[in-house]
This record gives C-alpha cells, sequence and structure tokens, in this order.
C-alpha cells in the first residue's frame, strides 16, 4: 500500500542517516538519505515522490526548521518527522506547530519512528488520493460547455428541471438533454455522486 | 476632712452642752451612763407621747429590745471616746403603725450625763418642722458662742481661709492692733502683718495649728511679735480660721535672735573648707571645724582643750606671738596626732567675748605649694638647659629692672662674643621690624595672646641680620598680676625663611592650579599636629568654610573601615617606602554620609634626622568615579557568571548532540541487526543486540539529564532593547578595544521594537561578536573598525550585524563555523560562535555570515519582535 511513499531523510551524520534509512527500508519502503537539506531540494524527482520526510533539526547550512519552512511554501505536503539530537521545548513548539507529525529525542525507540514514518506514509498516500481524484473531476469538468456548466449550478443548488428551465430561459427537454449529458461526461452513475463528487471538490478547494 | 467632721461634733457638743436642757427647741432628755432617762424637755415629752414630768420608765415600752441595747451602748461609746454617736430607735407602736427616732448622743463630762437629742424620722413626719427646729438649735448655739468669743481675753479673729478676710474680730483683737473691732473686719489678715508677703499668709492656708512667731503691726504703725494658734471650721458653707492671737514681746526678743546667729555662724564654722580653730586666751583649743580636726588628725571631742603647742610645734615663739597678739604667723612647723609634721601658715584674730579673749585661728597647709615651688624652680633649669641645646638661644627679662639676659648660645647665634653680656636684644633689633614686635610684644603682656610670638631681623657681629623667631611666655607676676619676669627663645630661622619664600611662591601657583581643577589642598603640620584644610577640601566634604576649623585630624575625617589602610598609605611615605602619599579612602561628610576621595600627597620639609614636618596634598572627590566602577565591576561580574553559565550550558547541549549522534546510530543499527536475524538466530545474539539497543537508550537518557540539569532555569523572557544591549555591551569592550587599536562605529536604527528575549543571553550573544570581531584586527596592518548595525526588516526581526576588517574567514573555517568545539583562535574552545548559535535558537531567530567586500567579515543575527515561541 506505501508503494508510492519515498521517505526522504536527512541528517548531517552519516551513521545516523543510514541507520534511520536501513530500518525504514525493513518496511519494505524506499528510503532515500542525504547529507544536508539543499541535496535534497535539488532532487526534484524524489521530492516529488516523497511521502514523508525525517529531518535533523541541527545541520550545517539550511537547518531542519528551515527546511520545513521551505518545503511548506514548495506546496510539499509529506509529513515530516523531526530527530533531534537536543530538541528545546521552544523548538519542538516551533515545530509542531509548523504542522510536524512528531519530534523524536535522539537516541530514540525506533518502533516509534517506523510507526510514525508508517503513519506518515498513510496520511500522504489519502492525500495523494484525494489529489487524483480532485483533479480527475477537475479534468472533467473541464470537459463540460459553459451552458452545461450553468446547469450543473442549478443541479448542485438542488434546483428541480423546471425551475432550472425557466430560469436559464430554455425548454424542461433541453434542460433534461444538458443533465443526460452532464451525467456522462462526469461519469456519475446517480444524481447524488454527481453533486457529491462536486461539493467534496469545492469544499477541498476552499480548506 | 476628719478634722472638719470633728470640728463639727464639737460645735455639737458646746452647743447643747452649754444651753439647759428645758430651753433646747429640739426633743432631747439626758441619759446617765446605764442609758435611763434622767430629764427631758417639753418636744421630747410631745415626740413620744409622755405626760410632761412624767419621764417614767415606761417611755421606752414601744421600742424593741435591739434599739434600746444600741442606744445604752451609744451612751458608753459617747462617754469612753468623746464622738457623737447616732443611734435609730424603732418602736413596732401600739397604734398600729412604727415609729422611728434617730437619736444623735453627745456626753456632757461636767454633768456625767449624755444628752440625747430625738429626730423624728418616722416616714409621715415631715422633714421640715425637723429643720426648723435645728436651725433654731444652732442659732442659739451661735448666739452662745457669739457671748464666748466677745468676752474672751484672748484676741480672737475669724478669717476667711480662702479669701483671708476678716469676719470677725472681738474686743480683745481690737485691743491688740489698736483698731475698733468693726474696722478690722473686713480688712484681709495680711493687712496686720509688716511683711505683706505670702509667706504670712502660707500656713493658713496650709491649715497649721501654729502659726510661727512673726511681726504684725499696729494702727499706729508700731511693730510686735505675734504667736498664733489656729482652728478651723466651716461657717456658712465657708472654712474660717479662728486664729487666737497673744503678743510674745514680753519673750526676751534678744534671746530669739541671739539663738538664730549661733546657729548660722555654727554652721559657717562646721562647713568652712578651711582649718579654724578656736583658742581662748591661755592657747586652749576650745573647738575646732571638721576640717581642722581632719588636718590635725584628730577627733573633734579630742581636740578639745588641748594646748596649741601641741598643734602648731614647740617653738616657743608662738606663745610670744600670741601674747604679742600677732595676726600673721609665717611657715612654721605644725603637729599632727601621729606625730608627722606639715608646714602651715597661721592667721589669727581676737575677739573679746564677755568671758574674756577667745583667738580664732585659720591655718593654711603650704607644704604641696612649697614642693610645687622648688620643682618649677627645677623644671625652669631643666628647660633653659633643654632650649640651649636645641640651639635656641634664651632669653631672660626682667620687667622690674628692664634687665636684658641671654645666654651664651644667643650671643654665638649672631656671631657675638659668648661672654659679652653688655648686648641687648632690642638694641640688635632691625629698624624696620620694631613696630611689629613691640606690638606683637605688648599684646601679649595686655593678656591679649597666650604666647608671645615674633619674627624679626636681628643685627649680626658681621653686620648682616639674621631672621629670628622669638617666643615668650610670663613666668612670674606680683599680687596685681603684672609680669615681672619673662622667660622665652630666639630661634635663627634665616634659612628656613628663604626656603619658605622659594617655596610659598611656588605654592601660590600650585595651589592655583590644584584648586582650578576642583581638588581640595590640605597643609599638615606633622610638627605641631595641625591640619588646615582649603575650602576647596570642605566643600567636596559638604562643610562650609567654617566647618572642620578646630581640632581636625585624619583618623576624624577617614571612616573607620578605611583608617587602617590609610593609616598604611600615611606611614609608608612617611618613612620613605612610597615616594608619594596616594590612597583612596572615603571621608564623613557633613551629613552623615561618607564619600569617595583620593588622597595624594609628599612630604615637603624635613626636620632634624630628616623628620618630616610637614605634609601637602590634595584631595579630590572620587564618589562618582567610584560608584561607576564599582557598578561595572558588579556587571562584568555577572555577565562573566552568565557567561560561565552559558558555556557550561553549551558545552552539555554540544556534549549531548555529538554524543547522541553515535548513541542513535548504536541505536538503530542493534535494532537493525535484531530485525535482519531471521527465525534461527545463534543462540544469545538476539538478546546481546536488545541489550546494545536498551543500554544505548540509556546512554542517551543519561545525556539528557545532564543537559536539562544545567539549562534549568536559565533563560528568563522580557521585552528588550537590542540597542541598549549593544550600547551596554560596546561600553563593557571598550577597554578591550582601546587596547587593540579599535574603533567601534554604532549605526543604530531608533527606536527599535523590543523583543521578547532573555537579556543576559542576548548580552553574551553581541559581547562575544564583539569581542571575535575586535579579536580578528588585533593583528592586522590597516584600519581597525568595527561597525554594530541594528535595523527592523520587513519580515518582523530585529537583526543586528558586527561587521569587522579582519582577514576574513576562508571556506573551510566557514562550513563549520558555529560547530562546537572548532575555532580559528589558538587559545579558544571553540564554543563561542556555537553559544551565539544557541542563544539566537532560542529565541526563534537566526544567526548567519555575510560575504563583506574586500575583508572582513560580517556576522548576523535576527530575532522576531514578537517571537512565536514565548507564548507556548
Amino acid at each position: 500500500m506505501a508503494e508510492h511513499g519515498l521517505v526522504c531523510v536527512v541528517d548531517d551524520d552519516e551513521m545516523v542517516r543510514m541507520s534511520v534509512s536501513m530500518l525504514i527500508e525493513t518496511l519494505g519502503v524506499r528510503a532515500r538519505a542525504y547529507a544536508n537539506c539543499l541535496d535534497l531540494l535539488e532532487d526534484e524527482a524524489s521530492l516529488a515522490l516523497c511521502g514523508c520526510l525525517v529531518l535533523d533539526v541541527r545541520m550545517p547550512g539550511i537547518s531542519g526548521l528551515e527546511m520545513q519552512e521551505r518545503l511548506e511554501s514548495l506546496r510539499v505536503d509529506a509529513p515530516i518527522i523531526f530527530i533531534s539530537g537536543h530538541g528545546d521545548v521552544p523548538m519542538v513548539v516551533r515545530a509542531m506547530r509548523g504542522g510536524a507529525l512528531d519530534f523524536l529525542q535522539k537516541p530514540f525507540n525506533e518502533q516509534i519512528l517506523l510507526d510514525r514514518v508508517q503513519q506518515a506514509l498513510e496520511i500522504s498516500a489519502r492525500r495523494r488520493r484525494e489529489r487524483i481524484k480532485r483533479a480527475t473531476v477537475e479534468a472533467r469538468l473541464a470537459t463540460l460547455t459553459p451552458r452545461e456548466t450553468d446547469v450543473l449550478e442549478e443541479i448542485v443548488a438542488g434546483r428541480q428541471n423546471k425551475v432550472i428551465a425557466d430560469k436559464l430561459g430554455i425548454s424542461m427537454k433541453t434542460v433534461e438533454q444538458h443533465r443526460a449529458r452532464i451525467m456522462e461526461k462526469m461519469h456519475a452513475a446517480s444524481l447524488a455522486e454527481l453533486v457529491r463528487h462536486v461539493t467534496e471538490l469545492r469544499r477541498s478547494d476552499t480548506l | 476632712m476628719n478634722q472638719h467632721q470633728s470640728g463639727q461634733e464639737d460645735v455639737y457638743r458646746q452647743s447643747v452642752g452649754a444651753v439647759p436642757l428645758a430651753d433646747l427647741p429640739v426633743p432631747a432628755c439626758l441619759l446617765d451612763a446605764g442609758g435611763r432617762v434622767v430629764a427631758a424637755n417639753q418636744p421630747w415629752c410631745r415626740l413620744l407621747g409622755v405626760a410632761d414630768g412624767r419621764t417614767s420608765l415606761d417611755w421606752s415600752s414601744g421600742f424593741d429590745d435591739e434599739s434600746l441595747i444600741a442606744l445604752r451602748e451609744s451612751v458608753v461609746e459617747a462617754a469612753s471616746s468623746g464622738s457623737c454617736p447616732v443611734v435609730k430607735l424603732n418602736s413596732a407602736g401600739s397604734s398600729g403603725h412604727g415609729a422611728a427616732f434617730e437619736v444623735r448622743i453627745a456626753w456632757i463630762p461636767d454633768r456625767t450625763a449624755a444628752i440625747a437629742v430625738f429626730r423624728d424620722c418616722t416616714p409621715e413626719h415631715g422633714l421640715a418642722a425637723e429643720s426648723a427646729s435645728l436651725r433654731r438649735l444652732l442659732d442659739l448655739a451661735r448666739g452662745q458662742l457669739e457671748q464666748v468669743f466677745l468676752a474672751a481675753t484672748d484676741a480672737l479673729v475669724l478669717v476667711d481661709c480662702e479669701t483671708l478676710q476678716i469676719l470677725e474680730a472681738n474686743p480683745a483683737a481690737g485691743r491688740l492692733y489698736g483698731y475698733v473691732p468693726d474696722h478690722l473686719r473686713s480688712r484681709v489678715f495680711t493687712d496686720l502683718t509688716v511683711e505683706q508677703a505670702e509667706s504670712e499668709s502660707q500656713p493658713i492656708l496650709a491649715r497649721r495649728d501654729r502659726l510661727p512667731v512673726r511681726f504684725h503691726r499696729r494702727q499706729n504703725g508700731s511693730h510686735f511679735p505675734v504667736e498664733i494658734f489656729a482652728r478651723y471650721l466651716v461657717r456658712d458653707g465657708r472654712e474660717v480660721a479662728v486664729l487666737s492671737i497673744s503678743d510674745v514681746t514680753n519673750r526676751s526678743n534678744r534671746e530669739r535672735v541671739q539663738l538664730e546667729s549661733e546657729l548660722r555662724y555654727r554652721a559657717i564654722f562646721d562647713a568652712a573648707p578651711y582649718p579654724i580653730i578656736l583658742l581662748d586666751d591661755g592657747g586652749a583649743v576650745l573647738d575646732a571645724n571638721p576640717v581642722a580636726c581632719q588636718l590635725y588628725g584628730y577627733e573633734r571631742d579630742e581636740i578639745l582643750g588641748l594646748g596649741i603647742d601641741r598643734l602648731f610645734g614647740n617653738q616657743s615663739g608662738v606663745d610670744a606671738m600670741l601674747r604679742a597678739r600677732s595676726t600673721f604667723i609665717p611657715a612654721t612647723t605644725h603637729m599632727r596626732r601621729d606625730g608627722t609634721s606639715f608646714l602651715a601658715e597661721t592667721t589669727l584674730s581676737f575677739t573679746r567675748l564677755d568671758d574674756g579673749l577667745i583667738l580664732l585661728a585659720v591655718v593654711r597647709d603650704i607644704t604641696d605649694e612649697r614642693r610645687t615651688l622648688e620643682r618649677l624652680q627645677e623644671a625652669e633649669e631643666r628647660w633653659r638647659f633643654a632650649l640651649e641645646g636645641a640651639g635656641d638661644g634664651v632669653w631672660d627679662w626682667n620687667l622690674a629692672t628692664q634687665d636684658f639676659y641671654h645666654s651664651p648660645r644667643w650671643r654665638e647665634m649672631l656671631g657675638y662674643a659668648a661672654d659679652d653680656t653688655r648686648l641687648s636684644w632690642h638694641n640688635l633689633l632691625h629698624p624696620e621690624d620694631k613696630q611689629q614686635v613691640y606690638g606683637n610684644l605688648d599684646a601679649y603682656l595686655n593678656g591679649e595672646s597666650a604666647l608671645y610670638e615674633a619674627e624679626f631681623r636681628l643685627r649680626c657681629a658681621n653686620g648682616s641680620y639674621k631672621w629670628i623667631a622669638a617666643r615668650g611666655k610670663i613666668m612670674s607676676r606680683d599680687e596685681q598680676g603684672r609680669a615681672l619676669r619673662m622667660l622665652g627663645t630666639h630661634r635663627d630661622i634665616t634659612e628656613s625663611r628663604r626656603m619658605m619664600e622659594t617655596l610659598r611662591a611656588s605654592e601660590q601657583r600650585w595651589q592655583f592650579a590644584l584648586e582650578g581643577h576642583g581638588d581640595g589642598l590640605w597643609d599638615w603640620n606633622l610638627a605641631a599636629g595641625r591640619l588646615t584644610l582649603s575650602d576647596q577640601f570642605r566643600e567636596i566634604l559638604g562643610f562650609g568654610s567654617r566647618g572642620l576649623s578646630h581640632d581636625v585630624h585624619w583618623e576624624g575625617l577617614v571612616h573607620p573601615d578605611e583608617w587602617p589602610a590609610t593609616h598604611d598609605a600615611f606611614e609608608r611615605h612617611l618613612a620613605g617606602h612610597a615616594p608619594l602619599l596616594s590612597v583612596d579612602t572615603r571621608m564623613r561628610c557633613a551629613d552623615g554620609t561618607c564619600k569617595w576621595v583620593a588622597l595624594r600627597g609628599k612630604v615637603m620639609e624635613y626636620g632634624r634626622l630628616d623628620r618630616p614636618m610637614r605634609m601637602i596634598g590634595t584631595l579630590r572627590d572620587v564618589e562618582e568615579a567610584k560608584r561607576r566602577e564599582v557598578r561595572e565591576r558588579n556587571e562584568q561580574e555577572k555577565l562573566s557568571h552568565a557567561s560561565r553559565l552559558i558555556t557550561l550550558g553549551e558545552m552539555a547541549s554540544a556534549l549531548a548532540h555529538e554524543l547522541n549522534q553515535p548513541l542513535t546510530a548504536i541505536r538503530n543499527f542493534s535494532a537493525l541487526g535484531l530485525r535482519r536475524l531471521g527465525d534461527h538466530p545463534p543462540e544469545g545474539v538476539r538478546n546481546t543486540l536488545e541489550i546494545i539497543a536498551e543500554q544505548s537508550m540509556r546512554a542517551g537518557e543519561i545525556v539528557r539529564r545532564i543537559r536539562s540539569f544545567v539549562r534549568k532555569g536559565e533563560i528568563r523572557l522580557e521585552p528588550v532593547h537590542i540597542n541598549s544591549v549593544v550600547g551596554d555591551m560596546v561600553r563593557f569592550s571598550a577597554p578591550d578595544a582601546r587596547e587593540n587599536g579599535v574603533q567601534v562605529v554604532l549605526e543604530l536604527e531608533e527606536p527599535l521594537p523590543a523583543i521578547n528575549g532573555d537579556r543576559t543571553g542576548l548580552e553574551q550573544l553581541v559581547m562575544n561578536l564583539l569581542r571575535n570581531g575586535i579579536e580578528a584586527m588585533a593583528r592586522i596592518e590597516g584600519e581597525r573598525r568595527l561597525t554594530v548595525c541594528t535595523a527592523k526588516r520587513a519580515d518582523g526581526t530585529v537583526e543586528c550585524s558586527v561587521t569587522d576588517l579582519g582577514e576574513g574567514l576562508s571556506p573551510d573555517v566557514l562550513a563549520g563555523l558555529f560547530e562546537p568545539f572548532v575555532t580559528t583562535k589558538p587559545d579558544g574552545v571553540g564554543l563561542g560562535l556555537a553559544i551565539c548559535r544557541t542563544i539566537v535558537e532560542n529565541h526563534g531567530g537566526r544567526l548567519w555570515v555575510e560575504p563583506t567586500q574586500g575583508r572582513g567579515a560580517s556576522f548576523h543575527f535576527a530575532i522576531p519582535i514578537a517571537w512565536k515561541g514565548s507564548h507556548g
């Protein structure tokens, strides 16, 4: 289920990043280790596949916390797990406010890390699925003509065909034809499914 | 009060006793010693319902036994004590209602009976009739008394005790004072006395029974002594004194005065501080006062009757002198009882009394006086010798003969032959100095100065003049206090005077310069122990120009805590161990506070044997500087303490990080090993790996604990202005910058918002960056400038940069710049910048290095104005 998730590990200590990525690989997931954040930022392909990040906090160059901000601005939404040799309260607070999944003090119980990684990958997979679903709905919406779009809006608003016909100044028959087209284009089996697809998309847009 | 009461009782007794029973207007009866009615008057019979003349025994039948017993007992009491008891009689009453009587009983000795006056106090009978009858009784009594008063042969005067007004006077009093009695009335008592003083009336005001013998005045103005006895009564609600006055002229006036004067002389005799002995004309002691007894060592009763020769020594001359009636016996040896002797002068006076001649001898012990005189003469000789030895010329002036004696040394001093005794100083005096010298001398002789002192020039044998300092004192005076003899010295001060003059010229310049600088001056004459202070000196300590002028000494000026060190500094300089006195000390100010002052000084004059004679110096107010110094030292200490703490924290932190990395790796790899073991691992391997995994966690826990222990309570957040931190730290590092020739330039944006931070940490941060900058330029050629900038940035942070012009940072160095234990300094630990980074991170900020144009390095940090972490 996690075959899509790539785990990116960044730690300036070679042994740490090696052990962490090897541990993660025992989960049957791919892990890639980086010595600093810049290397990861440059590896855009991996970043795109990334389903979970394990970041050290204090590193030369870009620190883990700065990286968190950079990733947010790059719209990379993979959950982050921080691992730190000396995390103090302000640092942890800052990380968690920034949306980190967890903050582990080194050395840590590897099982917790692995649990968290798995959790992160699930979140990430769910997000990915939702994204795909949304993209599909969006693509289908794009195939509608302007008139069909108008009719769709009225349907989603819950109006009946007769009301739509009066409002748009067209005949009942025309409305029914549009409706059939819309159902077909949107791959909707029922009216309820159609409305759900559209409202879910809108809701995630506003989130 | 008692007296008052008994007075009333007397009146009562007298009044009822003096009037025949039958005439008494109140119910009364006579009782015998057994309490039986012997006689009764009409009102009594009426009151008790007994038929007139039938004072039979049955009158008492109506009364209860208790009452009757009380009545009888009261009669006995009145007879034995003389008081006037009151009894209540109660009757059950045959007619059904009871009657009650109050009976007042008085014993009348000359009739061996008691008179009992009854008062009806039965509730039904009004009091009005009662009081009327009582008033009648009193009126009667007063009438009786008046008769006695008028008829008395003694002079009696009634005086109001408060106003001293004469209320009544009987004819005898009128006769005594030569007045018609009526004229005496309405005068006051003191009109009768010779002295009008208050003391005359005092005994009356004090209610004395007997007044002391005093002289009173008759109408014709003649005086006569009176003796007065007084009784005090209450009349019409006022206290009055009944004065019985008798003329005591017949008693010997003379006798009394003599008695008084003898007593007075006796007192003087006993109290006299000098010995007095009274002798009869045979030379026997009649009396001796206590001082005399003490002088001769006798008790008073032992000395009486002794022959004079026992006291005045055995000289036959004494008798002769007594006989010749000399009044003064010069020093002779007197004998004490214990056989010792003493020298004394005696003054005699002779008095003829009725019973012969009396001698009064006043003895004056002059032993001590003699001894003192001898010692004085001896001392004078010694003193003169000492002066000569000191090189001073000595002069001795007999004012009576106007002879001048000059010592040989004096002549030597001026270059004359030592035996040229014709010379006298005033012949050698410089004409210009004459007026001043004689002026000083006159002033001294007139008592205007305590010592004769003058400086003048005397002509030497070679014709030149020498400066001489003269001092002198009167050695003896005549009886009128006029000077008889004066003794003194002349000292050659030519050399020291020349020195002083040059000194004074430079001193004036010097004083001007110093006072202009705000320093106080002092001049300490060690020889005289005199410390002179300038006005500026006094002003520094808050005294006016009049304060601190008497008896000033260093120990009094200096705070006791500082005195040992100050004293030590003086001693070192005076002993020649320090070329200059230089000590910072605290002195007492006029307002009681203390002030830090810098005391500088130097011995300016030395005496013989290089003894320091005079020290001159300055006093500077260093209170402000001292306070600043203390304040800065405290700040520095605080900072360095904080720095140590932070360093320790950073050390622990760095250590934690460094250790945690390998520990993490160990843990992970052992876990990894466990996971890869498969189903049938060799025996013990799993266990071993598990132990490794656990122990690595344990090590991590230990590291964490150490770290949290060090960091505990370290950070305290408060609003901090970074510009103020920069300002303070630049000031603290100023000595460092100066030492390394570094110029610090500030470009601070004002105003800047405060950041929420830990001031101590921020101070440490800025300090580290400043130190690094200064040290980076310590060994370079060319301009050494350190620029510190602060500014507000658009992203809501405050940025501060420290830019130096040092050698800059190589890429190698840059890579691990903020890592702990990395340093470019030969003696550095490599924690400075690591600490900086921790501090910045703790404030949610960022620390970085920016490239510079040309040489140097530029360190920047930015800290959020409102840092989120501070709320979490």
